[in-house]
This record gives C-alpha cells, structure tokens and sequence, in this order.
C-alpha cells in the first residue's frame, strides 16, 4: 500500500508503505524474511545496502575465509542444506547457502538501498525510512545489520603516507598480487589467522603485528562422503539429527569458559599442547601463549596458523603497530619493517554499531540510548524505541556455540512479539531489570575478569554488550518466556 | 534456586561431573552415590540416572521429594539387563554397548556398581505421588528405552521424553540433560522442549 507524506503538496509522491522494515539481508534479515513469507505475512520489505545479500559472507573474501562453526549447524533449521562439503564451510559456500535462501524472498529485497536515517514517527505510530532510494514508512522496523559489519581500523601515525598498498580483511583488493611482495598482517584475531597462512605460502615475507596472543585448537575438518551427503539429502532428518549432536557437543563448551575450572584447564591443556606442537621454537612459542585466561576472547581454530611461522619465516612482533614512515611499518615496540602491502585483520566495530547514530527514537538517537553501552529487554527490544527489534545486537553473541542458533531465538521473539495482542512496546523498568541480571551475570565471568581485551566488551565501560553469558538454549528459554510477558493484559512486561 | 539430590549410574560421580557443577551455578546441588544413604525432604527435586534411576524411584516410593526425574532407569530387572552387568566387567563390551551410534565417548564403569542392579528393590511405581520427568535413550541396550515408557505408565503425574542417545545419555549430551533439569526445575507441570 502507500500513502502520501503528511507535508504533500499538489504533486503527490506517494511514500511506499511496508509492515516490516528490514534492515540487513544477512543470516539475521534474510532468515526473518523467510520465516515471515512462510507464516502467510508477505508485507515486508528488506533494504540491504550491497549489491548482494549474504552480510559478513559477502563482504568476507579474503584468502582461506572460513567459518569456526560446523556448517550444518551455522545454518538455518528451516533452511537445511544437504551439500554442505565438509565439516566446516568455506565463506563462498556460505554465500552461496545465503543467496540460494534469498531466493524465495527475492522480489521483497532492495539492493543498493541503504537506509540513511530511521525516524519513530509518533503521531501516525510507523518508522519513517529514507534510504537512497527514497523514503518509506513502516509500522514495525527490524534491525537486522549485524554486529561485525563495519571494520575497524586502529589509530596509526602517519598511515596515510604509506607508500604500498593496504586494505582491511573484510575489504579484500583481489587485484593485489602477494607474490614476490613483504606483507604486514596487523592483528591476531579469527580473520588473521585464517589469512596468514594462504598470504605467507606465496608472499616473499610476512610480519605479523601480535596486540595479544590468541588461543588457538585444533580444526577437526573433514569431507563429508558421497554417501553421507546422499543421506542427508534424502532423508532430512539425518541432518536433523546431526545438528542436534553438533549442537548439544557444542554447548558443553560454555562449561570451560563458566563455572567449572577443570575443563577451562583441560580446554587451556588442549591450546597449549596444539602450540606445542605447531612450533618447535620454545622461544617463538612462548610469545605466542597467551597472557589471559582462555575463553576471554573468541577462541580460535587452526591448522595452520602455528606451523607457518616457522615453514615461512614470518616474523611475530609482539605489539600493535604504531605508526608508519614511508614503506615502513613500525610496532609500539620500535621495531621497523619495510613492508608493500598492509593487510588489517583488526576487526569491527562492535560495542559501537554506526547504525545506532541513524535511528532516532521518542527522545533520542539509539547512540545517545546507548551511550552506557547497547542494552535491550531480551536483548531484542529497546525502550523509547517503539515497534523496533534489534537482531544480532545487545548480548545476543555467543562464544561457544552457532550465532545461526541465536539469530534464529531472536527471529523466533519477534514473530511472536508480532502475533496480535503483544506489547510491542518495552518500558525502560523491563530494560533496566533485564540489563541489571546480564550484568549481574556477566561480573566475574572469564570475559570481564579474564584479564584481556576483547570485543565482546565494551571499552567506554567495561560491560559486556556483545555476549550472552550462558548457554544458547539458555538464551532461546529466556527470549521466550520474555516474549510470553509482551501479551500480560496491561500491556508492557514489568 | 530449587534443590538437587544427583544419584549416578555406574560411573558413579564422573557421570555427573558436566552436569553437577553447571547445576550447581544456579542450584544447590548434592550428588549421592548408589550406595550412599540418601535424605530427602518435601523440597528435594531427586534425580537419578541408570540404576540411580532405579533407586530414586523407590525412595520417592516411600519418602518425601518435591520431583522426581528418572533417566535411563527401569521399571522391571529382566534377565536381558542382567545378563549385560555380568558381560559389563569386560571394559569394552561395556563402552561399546553404552553409547549411541552417534558417538565416541567412553563411559566409566565401576564393576562393584554393576553387582548392585541385583539387590536393587522394585520401585512401587504406583506409590509415586510427586511430578515426574521420564527421560528415556532411543538406542539404550541396556535398559532399553521400553522400560523408560513402563516408568512413565506406572508413575500417575509423568511427562516422558526420548533422547538419541545410548544408555550413556549422561556422558553423551550432558548439556541436553542439564537443560532437560533447569526446565524442569522452573515448570515441573511442562514437558521441557529440547531447545536445540
């Protein structure tokens, strides 16, 4: 339907109206977007600012990106897949799951459309969009813009003057040959470690700039067989069973990173024995061990990150960069390295999502609202902020386990909340008592206590905004008896 | 916070050692073994698994517990079980034929706890009052998942739930069983949803 702006003049330009507005066509926007067709609610519009869907797998190209989370499991449970090719996927074969998804909900996808400002229009109860391509209106706004979209660049002296070629790991320039070519990888992190190995195996040298040590284990990869892949597709419930098993396995893991000290020592054991044996070097190993507990930060898999510092001789320097001076790169250390290319695997903004400036609310801006750090009543909806979901926002991480499974809990309140007679509004008492039993929860734990820097906290205040601090179906359980509390008869939850 | 009494299989207490301690975060938690005495009162949720199972159900026969949950247990002791706790002293007759197809744990197993089953009273399954939580193994060869549904037919106030596991459902999906509880301790009248 559409209707004309309240300010129309004699040429009316009608304002496309849409239910749902969704922002993002990632897991998180393109999986409400079939959930929503399949239930019968087709009045939705989802607006990605690309030119494709597919959200960090889109923008994620760079050499060996891959996912830490077994690929039937970091998938949808209404979108199965049985081709996956091994254990763990390949980032094009995530992009390619998540375009074949889109498919279904493809003529409600604007591509090209960034949304510029989001406004709570109070008097007509709807968000006002305007995007690139005009504006529309909706009666409920979804923000589905992930959380590890936007990079981060850190402060370096004198970057602009660098001489050679540099570009983020989330912005890949293909057209860059590592042949023959010395290669800064800034950051240690889970993008940093897949792509140092593939750089190394052809650049001339690589330098590694280490904030932090990461620890890393194992990666139990495999191929699935012909036969394997022939059941799962012909009997979907084989894959039904094997996401249960990868799923239950996983959530054991919380256990080492919360309330039990024997498996965080077994799981600290199982790290440093995979070092062990990745580096022969005791000395070059011992600045690769971690200084923190493990589980502080996102635990790492890899094969072959250990071994190629000593297979390819890349240098670690055991600090940030600091500033660059022509072709060369120095570390916080003093340390100088001439260098053609600097690769940034330094992550995203994360405690601070940009979107937050653009949504204005009652009486402010989702920034201002989350000035303190993000915080939602069950992590999804934001008082002052009516007829709004946040996807993949406040404390809706996890490290242990699927981030599919905890979009598809939040995907799951906001069809609920949209069922007739639901609050679809939050008072801030609800947020607050919500935002007080996470910190609550949060105090003491490996992440705030854990003695490292880590994104799922938030710098400005030492919260933890980014992480569930328990278990996947422990969150799934909580969204929903919060969503059960959206129909109590007055209205709001308490 | 709600209060757990754990009575183990044949393990003993490693059969709990996932699931005690994550319990215990939110929960006062105490685990008896098969042989220890045990002590309940009108607010304990007792909870016990394989021939913990078959004591938990007996002693909720006759005293006082808030709920009960059975896991693996039996409702009769047949030759086939029998026959298996003799074979159950070769370590790996025992691993092998504990755990489902889907998995590569290795349960523990104490011999001395394999001679119990014998001596083990009868559950009067009709005498249990409390809300009771089944939980049975789709490929338990030991107990065999039948015997889980006779619990649930005997007990008057009981929800039943299959696991695909083996007889080792404990050591196999210790998170799964552990969310099967927390659930159970908030809304003892809901069948807890498997949430994965």
């Amino acid at each position: 339907m559409t209707e004309s702006l309240p300010e129309s003049r004699s040429h009316v330009t009608p304002v496309p109206h849409t239910d749902v507005a969704i922002v993002g066509a990632g897991f998180a926007g393109i999986g409400l977007a079939l959930r929503l067709q399949r239930s019968g609610q087709t009045d939705f519009t989802v607006f990605e600012r690309a030119v494709a869907v597919g959200g960090t797998w889109r923008d994620n190209t760079y050499p060996g990106v891959a996912c830490d989370i077994p690929a039937h499991l970091y998938s949808l449970s209404f979108e199965t897949n049985p081709d996956w090719t091994h254990v763990f996927a390949q980032g094009h074969q995530i992009r390619d799951y998540l375009e074949r998804a889109a498919d279904e909900v493809r003529p409600r996808i604007r591509l090209k459309s960034p949304v510029l400002d989001m406004q709570w229009d109070e008097d007509r109860e709807r968000w006002i969009l305007d995007t690139l391509a005009g504006r529309h209106t909706a009666r409920v706004l979804v923000l589905a813009c992930g959380r590890l979209a936007d990079p981060y660049i850190p402060n370096i002296e004198a970057l602009e003057g660098f001489t050679g070629e540099l570009f983020h790991s989330a912005r890949w320039d293909h057209d860059v040959d590592f042949a023959g070519k010395r290669v800064a990888v800034v950051g240690s992190g889970a993008s940093a470690v897949q792509l140092m190995p593939r750089i190394a195996e052809v650049a001339e040298h690589v330098t590694v700039f280490q904030r932090s040590a990461p620890y890393v284990v194992p990666r139990a990869d495999r191929a699935y067989t012909d036969a394997e892949r022939g059941l799962f597709a012909k009997d979907p419930s084989e894959i039904t069973r094997l996401r249960s098993q990868l799923f239950w396995a996983a959530e054991e893991g919380f256990a080492e990173r919360a309330g039990d000290p024997s498996r965080t020592e077994a799981a600290r054991d199982r790290a440093l024995t995979h070092l062990a044996a990745g580096v022969a070097d005791p000395r070059l190993r011992e600045r690769l061990t971690p200084n923190y507990e493990i589980g502080c930060k996102r635990v790492l898999i890899s094969n072959d990150y250990f071994p190629a510092f000593e297979r390819y001789g890349v240098t670690l320097v055991t600090s940030p960069i600091a500033a660059v001076d022509g072709g060369t790169a120095i570390g916080a250390d003093g340390s100088a390295h001439d260098v053609d290319v600097i690769v940034f695997a330094t992550g995203f903004l994360a405690a601070e999502q940009p979107y937050a400036a653009h949504v204005r609310g009652r009486d402010e801006t989702l920034a201002e609202h989350w000035a303190g750090g993000m915080r939602a009543y069950a992590s999804t909806m934001v008082a002052g902020f009516p007829q709004l979901f946040v996807l993949d926002g406040p404390n809706a991480g996890l490290g242990h386990n699927s981030a599919i499974h905890m979009i598809e809990s939040q995907i799951e309140f906001v069809l609920n909340a949209l069922a007739p007679g639901r609050a679809l509004e939050v008072s801030p008492a609800a947020e607050d008592a919500w935002t007080r039993q996470l910190d609550a929860r949060a105090e003491g734990t490996v992440w705030t206590a854990g003695g490292c820097e880590s994104w799922y906290v938030d710098p400005r205040n030492g919260r933890l905004t980014l992480l569930w601090p328990g278990f996947a179906h422990g969150f799934r359980g909580a969204l929903a008896e919060a969503a059960a509390l959206l129909a109590l008869p007055e209205g709001n939850p308490v | 916070m709600s209060r757990f009494v754990l009575i183990p299989g044949f393990g003993g207490a490693a059969d709990v050692d996932f699931v005690a301690p994550m319990l215990a975060r939110e929960h006062e938690v105490s685990v008896v073994e098969a042989t220890d005495p045990l002590v309940t009162d009108a607010d304990t949720i007792l909870v016990g698994y394989s021939l913990g199972a078959v004591r938990a159900a007996a002693h909720a026969a006759t005293h006082p517990v808030s709920a009960l949950v059975l896991l693996c247990g039996w409702a009769q002791l047949t030759p086939r079980l029998l026959d298996w706790t003799r074979h159950a002293h070769d370590e790996a007759f025992a691993r092998h034929t504990m755990v489902g197809p889907d998995s590569d744990r290795a349960p523990l197993v104490r011999p001395e706890l394999l001679d119990l089953v014998e001596t083990l009273p009868v559950p009067r399954l009709g005498d249990i009052r409390c809300p009771t939580l089944v939980i049975g193994a789709r490929y338990d060869l030991v107990a065999m998942a039948h015997q889980s549904r006779l619990l649930h037919g005997g007990i008057a106030d009981s929800h039943h739930l299959e696991l695909p596991t083996g007889h080792a459902a404990l050591v196999e999906r210790p998170a799964e069983v552990l969310s099967l509880l927390s659930a159970f301790a908030t809304h003892p009248s809901v069948v807890p949803v498997v949430a994965g």
